[in-house]
């Protein structure tokens, strides 16, 4: 980016300046960086190989087919069909998904282009209050206000939609949020240019400035996904942990995370070994939207340099 | 490439030089961890608090459930395990020291019509066969049956007495722990799920909207476990693995005398010295 012999011509500058016997200020920073760095590859690496050597015993005992063909999920009676949970794990978060990009969308918009200055800062700070409220919050609001009143609707209250709803609730603020920063980064002229145009608010905003930022928006919708699919404790009690497939959003249903923690502390060796397993999926598709939200971000070569 | 793992290694030996330090300066008093069941932790962090005062000792309670604690043992990470069920038949190597005794009830929402089912009825109602309360006499209501997750002592405990296994059980919810039960039960009208009663008489006294179901002709209450009339109960243990330490010796001695005997009864379990 900018030009290194350009940088380095100020000789006084403190970044080069010795610190005394030759240490330098970038020096020190670099091997800080170094540590840092390396004790980054070195979690992810252990943590995936903690996953894999606790899931090895089910994939060496127990074949992969049984685990989709299996007739339920009984792990006491040596039944292991994780089907429901990886159903249960994907609807829960597309919907949350589903719901949340569109909401957040809009509240990055208002504090953007139609609220004024002061009416935008305090929504901003309402939403970051919301963003860092621990979610056991939300998991027990939802388990005494919302599961009663989906239950006056349909028995018996915990359900897919209760989890997807709380879940939306949740990530709205993270992902509003990120479309807030990527809106508010927006350069002066290309707004000014649109409004010279003659463009309403709406117009500058929905037809310019959403195209421009649209891969910023897939994203934090990609980052919310990744985080609804992580959550346990919400999802724990509000969906009824069912495992079995759902025939209408009115059924409870079981996430691969809910599974590992309702199970995980009474688990004989073999049943722990297929929870390894539910967190090596888990981990996979992880990773996975990690390496998507990666791709959008720097190999772009369509998106107008902001 | 080689360069800033020099770095790296000095970080590793001071962090290895402050666990050792750590660990002198512990040698100095006996360190006791005990870990399992989540059932048994609560009194065991109240026991082992008067247990401490004026010994040498020093005691790590941990819950995690009942085969947690048991795996912990085996593994040499702990010196006693808690558990809430008796031991398994794959567990015989092991001693269980049983320091009270809790009963399991079925759990119902106040709306529920019935106050007494035979095991016979609960043993309809968990299997599915049974759906609506209309069909056992009560209003025409659908019936929701809350188990807990599969391997908990508590399920354990309670589909042995109905002489059922976990794969017979047709739940409409799974709640992860006593306190969630009693909270899904408490929302959910026409829902039936069980737990300890130790756990639901604190709750039904600040008059959540739950209650308690007799077992045949015998209520749950505490009296009805202390005296043995109530069948459907657990042993809550302490266990150990081979010869025992004398601070291990000591602390089994202690939790089981009629020292502790108050404590137990204020969380509502049923101490083994009655």
């Amino acid at each position: 980016m900018t030009n290194p012999q350009v940088s380095a011509a100020p000789a006084l500058s403190r970044a080069h300046r010795p610190l005394g016997s030759g240490v330098t200020f970038d020096g020190v920073l670099r091997v800080a960086l170094a540590i840092a760095f390396g004790f980054a590859c070195i979690i992810v690496l252990v943590v995936a190989f903690v996953i894999l050597q606790g899931a090895a015993p089910a994939l060496a005992q127990i074949s992969w087919a049984r685990f989709l063909t299996d007739p339920d999920w009984h792990p006491m009676v040596e039944m292991y069909n994780m089907t429901p949970m990886l159903v249960g794990s994907v609807l829960t978060s597309i919907g949350a998904l589903v719901l949340a990009t569109p909401v957040s969308l809009a509240i990055a918009a208002a504090c953007n282009f139609y609220l004024n200055p002061l009416a935008a800062s305090i929504y901003r700070r309402i939403l970051f209050v919301m963003a860092a409220m621990p979610t056991v919050i939300f998991g027990f609001w939802g388990l005494t206000e919302v599961v009663p009143f989906l239950g006056q609707i349909k028995a018996p209250g915990v359900s897919l939609l209760a989890g997807v709803l709380i879940l939306a609730l949740m990530i709205i603020p993270t992902t509003a949020l990120l479309i807030d920063v990527a809106f508010s980064k927006l350069p002066r002229q290309l707004l000014n240019g649109a409004y010279a145009l003659g463009a309403s608010r709406a117009q500058t905003c929905f037809t310019m400035a959403c195209v421009v930022v649209r891969r910023a928006i897939f994203s934090a919708a990609l980052l919310g996904l990744g985080r609804a699919l992580g959550e346990t404790i919400v999802v724990v009690m509000v969906t009824g942990n069912k495992a079995a497939l759902p025939t209408s959003i009115f059924d409870p249903i079981r996430t691969l995370t809910a599974n590992v923690t309702l199970e995980i502390g009474y688990a004989a060796p073999l049943h722990t070994a297929t929870l390894f397993l539910s967190i090596l999926i888990l981990f996979m598709i992880a990773t996975g939207l990690a390496l998507l939200v990666y791709k959008l971000n720097f190999n772009d070569n369509t998106q107008v340099d902001v | 490439m080689t360069r800033p793992l020099r770095p790296l290694t000095t970080v590793f030996a001071i962090c290895l030089a402050f666990t050792f330090n750590a660990a002198n300066k512990a040698s100095a008093e006996e360190r006791l961890r005990l870990t399992g069941s989540s059932t048994v932790a609560p009194v065991m962090q109240e026991i082992t608090k008067m247990f401490e005062d004026g010994r040498d000792v020093r005691t790590f309670v941990e819950t995690g459930g009942s085969s947690k604690g048991i795996n912990d043992l085996r593994k040499g990470l702990s010196n006693v395990a808690m558990i809430s069920r008796a031991l398994a038949e794959s567990e015989t190597e092991l001693t269980a020291h049983t320091i009270a005794r809790d009963g399991i009830a079925a759990l119902a929402h106040s709306d529920v019509p019935l106050d007494v089912l035979s095991p016979d009825q609960l043993r309809a109602i968990f299997t599915g066969t049974v759906d609506n309360w209309s069909e056992l006499g009560g209003p025409d209501q659908a019936v929701v049956v809350i188990s807990k997750g599969e391997g908990s002592a508590t399920s354990v405990v309670f589909n042995t007495f109905l002489g059922l296994t976990a794969d017979k059980i047709e739940g409409d919810i799974v709640a992860a722990e006593n306190a969630q039960m009693i909270k899904t039960v408490s929302v959910t009208p026409g829902s039936i799920g069980y737990v300890s009663i130790g756990a639901a008489i604190v709750d039904i006294e600040f008059g959540t909207p739950i209650k308690l179901l007799a077992l045949g002709d015998v209520p749950a209450t505490l009296e009805n476990v202390a005296n043995g009339s109530y069948q459907a109960t657990r042993p809550l243990s302490l266990v150990t693995m081979g010869e025992m330490s004398a601070g291990v010796a000591d602390l089994i001695d202690f939790s089981k005398s009629a020292a502790v005997s108050e404590i137990i009864t204020d969380l509502s379990y049923t101490p083994v010295t009655q």
